[in-house]
């Protein structure tokens, strides 16, 4: 992406009025000129997950081909379908290599993205006495990350948003439910979703706030490289102290800060687009004080509730019942598009909740458990809530497409640019099934993807689908995760 | 398998082997799951890690915790090679606490970090740890707010007159008495002397004001700060430490500081006596409420999700439960008897009027926390608490198997096995069928192949049914009377009951629920799993707990002057 001067600055307010930010809108009015392909080292990926799989019944839309009818509960995407790309009939493999007694969303899960088998880990969180495990390799979003051509250069190699319903399902410690990206194998290579909006907010523009001149900024960054440096050195001093002394994992802890340090310090100074207009905070907001609550962070006022079969609502913007859940999506949603419009990042994952997660959906009228409700679809209510659930993702989905398509690019719009793709850990919710994923696509990466069709790959995994995905970002891998899951890119999508 | 089996098989009292023990378990597990499905009885309790300990010793062989009666002769005690403690990063708990005891910072920032694996049901487990980009950069974001924070004042930060003195002579004077404290001990000159260089760089390109915070900064970004590291300390030191962090959550104060420098740690009598004075602090509070809020899985206030239709005022309950919970153990554990017994029947607790409210009692009229008598019959003792009601049941109702479940796996320490991938879930009502939760679950898993595991994980269960979702008193389940009489079997304390608290009476005097509870409190004080080294030091500590009829406090100050505790510190 180009982006060039003089920016049309329109203001998009975040959820929740805590935030504005100014979008970098490029001339409006400027002629589309339109290419046959945007260079790959201007493409850009999205990793779009919710979790529990899908009621394929409803879910699956049918059809090779330009004239697919799209599944009852994706109608929503009716008025995009030239923007998109089916792929069906691929099977989580990797997930289906798990070992007996582990469970089916915490195999679907760390397969879904790294397509590696769980790797079993004794003494983990575990109310069913299950075996629990992280996975066996890194995923999708962190190879591109660190492979895609310039990727890795720039100030967020890899984003990977979530909302505060990512952490473990139970008792809110992290789990390997809690995961969809893995740098690589095992617990201790795992990629904690930022569920903050603030703190990502932070991290993103605070070089861009108003008033910061460049000779303050020069400053700022010099310090900030100082205070790592040193802070480098200590860790370095400890590692080389420890190193006669203890065994190899400590000193493997010790070097995977220091090198934490050392790449976050080589990114200081890596600056945003020019024309890429500073983000603003709203007023309303608590911006250093760091607190769970993310309601008080974002400000939300309370909302009128719908009524739902006469029942009284509680409070919305309340975290706690989840109810925040879909003003911290829409929230996370902006940033990561602004993200990629500002050039900070190509490669950003969006992780609504955590495998056998997710809030209560009271805001669309379907209350309860998530995970429960999948595996009660014999029961009418809980059908009627997973349709209004699945619907609702639908509808997200959209939302984030046509916020790419509204901001322009070189190449046409930030949509042209990117590839987004709809993920989830299982294929059927309620048996756990693995077969025929849930997953929908959008966008042309650069060119790379022929949108406005059906495809299938009957025998073919997900892992397959990312070797198209490597291809289309540059990275001329032949297979991708374990290699028994992969045979190559798949045929028909380009 | 038949109840006398069962009661061999569960009973810690008999004399058997772990060995023994763990096959007959095994035995149970597979006639527990019956033959649906093909996993059941696959779960192993060993399993290969992945963490960066994760497959060695010290895992916890949860199968075993209980079981393992094996008395300090047992030639199996002496298996295996004791664990050496880990290095391990200060979990959120632990840098708030920290950062709260060394420059009074009262905000808990380590809400917005990236939270810890619980492993083995703790925070503090060595391989939970996780370090990534993130980890390092909530760190330094952290370290920025604190340091700015506590250097506004900058003479007042340093008790030094800057204009008299000299900011750099106050730096200076500063550094070692402050590196002591955030790095837990003393640190030599040349330890020091990078910070006195760091500041004196730079103090020439910024502010005295601002070369002080970034100073400050980087000795809470150091490895000495954010992991307990006791290579650099001496044994004593690194004891200190020990103690602190499993007695308050926190740093060693100046207190148990000196004495480890001047090596009073090294006599037991001194070790011992420096863990009362730590337990008799109020700082110890937020380590009670730490561990039993994982021991009894109540998670965190506000990790509890309800539905707000049902439950509109759960958001304003779900803290004031907390808040009843850490008052409670602090009244019980550090201040009043001390016993398991009374943390599960005490009924002294303490309330204000919106959570009497959400209990359905008449108790405090103001906002304000005051003492409440409870009448022992609807509720007595922690497991008729909110907290831990709430806890187990889901997002809309009440459950029986979760809540039975949680008795058999923390208070018993029993172990059911992997259920099948292929259970059915529980059919929705049929016209003319039964009502309840508890009819239509005793109609569902009444028969084979369910009842093997359900007979065990009902009857237990079914004492909750008085308690809602969110923990509320309630006489009926559907408009039908709620029953809630049921019997504990396959324990030492066997019998009929009715009722959380009479259910809690007996769990309360039981040798094997002290004997689960001596295994968790050993977790959580060495932070690891149990090892096959341990076996004797866990027959020890249980048979302490046992003698002392169950006071925590002695168990507490049985493990930290025991050999787990004091592996590689003092010989």
């Amino acid at each position: 992406m180009r982006i060039v001067s003089q920016p049309l600055h329109r203001r998009t307010l975040l959820r929740g009025a805590g935030i504005s930010i100014a979008l970098p809108f490029l001339h409006a009015m400027r002629t589309r000129v339109a290419r046959a392909a945007t260079p790959v080292e201007d493409r850009k990926m999205i990793f779009w997950f919710h979790p529990n799989g899908q009621d394929t019944k409803r879910f699956h839309s049918t059809g090779v081909g330009t004239g697919f009818k799209l599944g009852t509960n994706l109608a929503p995407l009716e008025k995009i379908r030239n923007d998109l790309l089916i792929p069906r009939k691929l099977d989580n493999k990797a997930a289906m290599a798990a070992p007996n007694g582990s469970n089916g969303h915490n195999a679907g899960m760390v397969a879904i993205m790294t397509s590696t088998p769980l790797s079993p880990q004794s003494g983990l969180p575990n109310v069913n006495n299950e075996l629990r495990g992280y996975a066996s390799g890194p995923s999708i979003d962190w190879v591109l990350s660190q492979k895609a051509p310039g990727a890795s250069k720039l100030k967020e190699p890899l984003m990977v948003l979530g909302t505060q319903e990512t952490r473990g399902y139970e008792f809110g410690s992290r789990d390997p439910y809690s995961y969809t990206s893995y740098k690589g194998a095992g617990g201790n290579n795992a990629i904690g979703a930022e569920t903050n909006p603030y703190t990502v907010f932070k991290r993103l523009f605070s070089d861009m706030q108003a008033g910061t001149g460049v000779d303050v900024l020069a400053a700022t960054h010099a310090r900030r490289k100082s205070l790592l440096d040193f802070v480098a050195t200590r860790h370095d001093s400890a590692r080389k102290r420890i190193e006669a002394k203890l065994g190899a994992e400590d000193k493997i802890l010790l070097e995977k800060h220091l090198t934490a340090i050392r790449e976050i310090e080589q990114r200081v100074t890596v600056g945003v687009a020019s024309g890429c207009q500073s983000p603003t905070l709203g007023a309303n907001n608590d911006y250093g004080t760091p607190a769970r609550s993310v309601e008080t962070k974002l400000g939300l006022a309370a909302r009128t509730a719908p009524a739902c079969g006469g029942n009284t609502w509680g409070t919305f913007g309340n975290p706690n019942d989840g109810t925040s859940f879909p003003d911290v999506m829409r929230a996370q949603t902006d940033i990561a598009v602004i993200a990629l419009a500002c050039g900070l990042t190509r490669i950003v994952t969006l992780q609504h909740s955590c495998a056998q997660g997710g809030p209560s959906f009271s805001w669309i009228c379907a209350p309860g458990h998530h995970h429960g409700i999948t595996h009660n679809l014999f029961n009418g209510q809980d059908q009627e809530a997973e349709n209004k659930i699945s619907l609702w993702y639908a509808n997200e989905f959209v939302y984030l497409v046509e916020a790419l398509r509204k901001v322009p690019t070189a190449s046409g719009t930030l949509l042209d640019d990117t590839g987004v793709i709809w993920l989830t850990e299982l294929s059927d919710a309620a048996g756990h099934s693995m077969n025929d994923l849930p997953i929908v696509m959008a966008g042309r990466c650069g060119g790379a993807f022929k949108t406005g069709q059906l495809t299938e790959h009957p025998g073919r995994s997900q892992g397959d689908l990312f070797v198209n995905i490597l291809n289309a970002m540059g990275v001329p891998d032949k297979t991708f995760g374990d290699a028994r899951f992969s045979s190559g890119a798949l045929p028909g999508l380009g | 398998l038949s109840f006398d089996i069962q009661r061999r098989v569960y009973g810690w009292m008999d004399k058997t082997s772990s060995r023994f023990w763990t096959a007959l378990l095994w035995g149970l597990a597979s006639a527990c799951s019956g033959s649906i499905g093909s996993q059941g009885g696959t779960h192993s309790p060993g399993g290969s890690g992945d963490g960066p300990r994760g497959d060695n010793d010290g895992n916890g062989s949860s199968g075993g915790s209980t079981g393992t009666v094996d008395s300090p002769d047992s030639p199996d005690c002496r298996l295996g090679k004791p664990v050496a403690w880990s290095m391990r990063r200060l979990n959120a708990f632990e840098y708030d606490n920290t950062v709260r005891d060394l420059l009074g910072e009262k905000r808990r920032l380590g809400a917005d970090f990236e939270p810890e694996n619980a492993v083995l049901g703790f925070d503090n487990n060595a391989t939970g740890a996780l370090t990534t980009d993130k980890t390092v950069l909530q760190y330094e974001d952290a370290a920025a707010t604190l340091a700015a924070t506590a250097t506004a004042n900058p003479a007042q930060f340093l008790a030094c007159d800057t204009a008299k003195t000299g900011e750099d002579a106050c730096v200076k004077a500063f550094l070692p008495k402050f590196l002591r404290r955030a790095f837990r001990g003393t640190v030599a000159t040349d330890g020091v002397q990078p910070y006195i260089d760091f500041y004196t760089a730079r103090k020439k390109v910024d502010t005295f004001v601002v070369a002080l915070t970034t100073t400050v900064q980087a000795v809470l970004m150091a490895p000495e700060f954010l992991y307990h590291m006791e290579i650099g300390l001496s044994t004593e030191s690194a004891l200190a430490s020990r103690l602190s962090y499993f007695l308050w959550g926190s740093s060693p104060d100046t207190v148990l500081l000196d004495a480890a420098e001047k090596g009073a740690l090294s006599d037991p009598a001194m070790r011992e006596s420096e863990a009362r004075r730590l337990l008799a602090d109020a700082r110890a509070d937020e380590m009670l409420m730490h561990f039993h809020a994982q021991w009894l899985q109540m998670g965190k206030s506000g990790t509890i999700t309800k539905d707000a239709t049902a439950f509109p005022t759960w958001k304003t309950i779900s803290p004031l439960a907390f808040e009843e919970t850490k008052l409670f153990l602090a009244e019980v554990l550090r201040k009043g008897p001390g016993t398991l017994e009374a943390l599960f029947t005490s009924k002294r607790t303490f309330m204000n009027k919106p959570l009497a409210d959400a209990y359905k009692i008449t108790g405090p009229a103001g906002t304000a926390f005051e003492p409440v008598s409870l009448d022992g019959k609807r509720r007595a003792g922690v497991l008729s608490q909110i907290t831990v009601l709430a806890a187990h049941g889901t997002a809309t109702d009440a459950s029986i198997v979760r809540r039975g479940k949680f008795v058999l796996d923390q208070l018993l320490c029993q172990e059911l096995p992997t259920p099948p991938a292929d259970i059915p879930p529980l059919p929705a009502a049929r016209p003319g069928g039964p009502v309840t939760a508890r009819a239509r679950l005793e109609e569902h898993t009444g028969h084979a192949p369910c009842s093997g595991c359900h007979n065990h994980l009902n009857p237990p269960g079914f004492a909750f049914e008085h308690y809602d979702a969110v923990g509320a008193w309630r006489d009926t389940d559907k408009g039908e009377p709620i029953n809630s009489a049921t019997a504990l079997t396959g324990t030492d304390v066997d019998g009929a009951i009715d009722g959380v608290p009479e259910m809690a009476a007996r769990l309360g005097n039981s040798e094997q629920v002290r004997g689960c509870v001596a295994t968790h409190w050993f977790r959580y004080a060495v932070e690891r799993g149990e090892a096959d080294a341990d076996q004797c030091e866990l027959t020890r500590l249980r048979n302490t707990f046992s003698q002392t009829g169950g006071n925590v406090q002695d168990l507490m100050v049985a493990i930290v002057t025991g050999p787990a505790f004091l592996q590689g510190v003092i010989q």
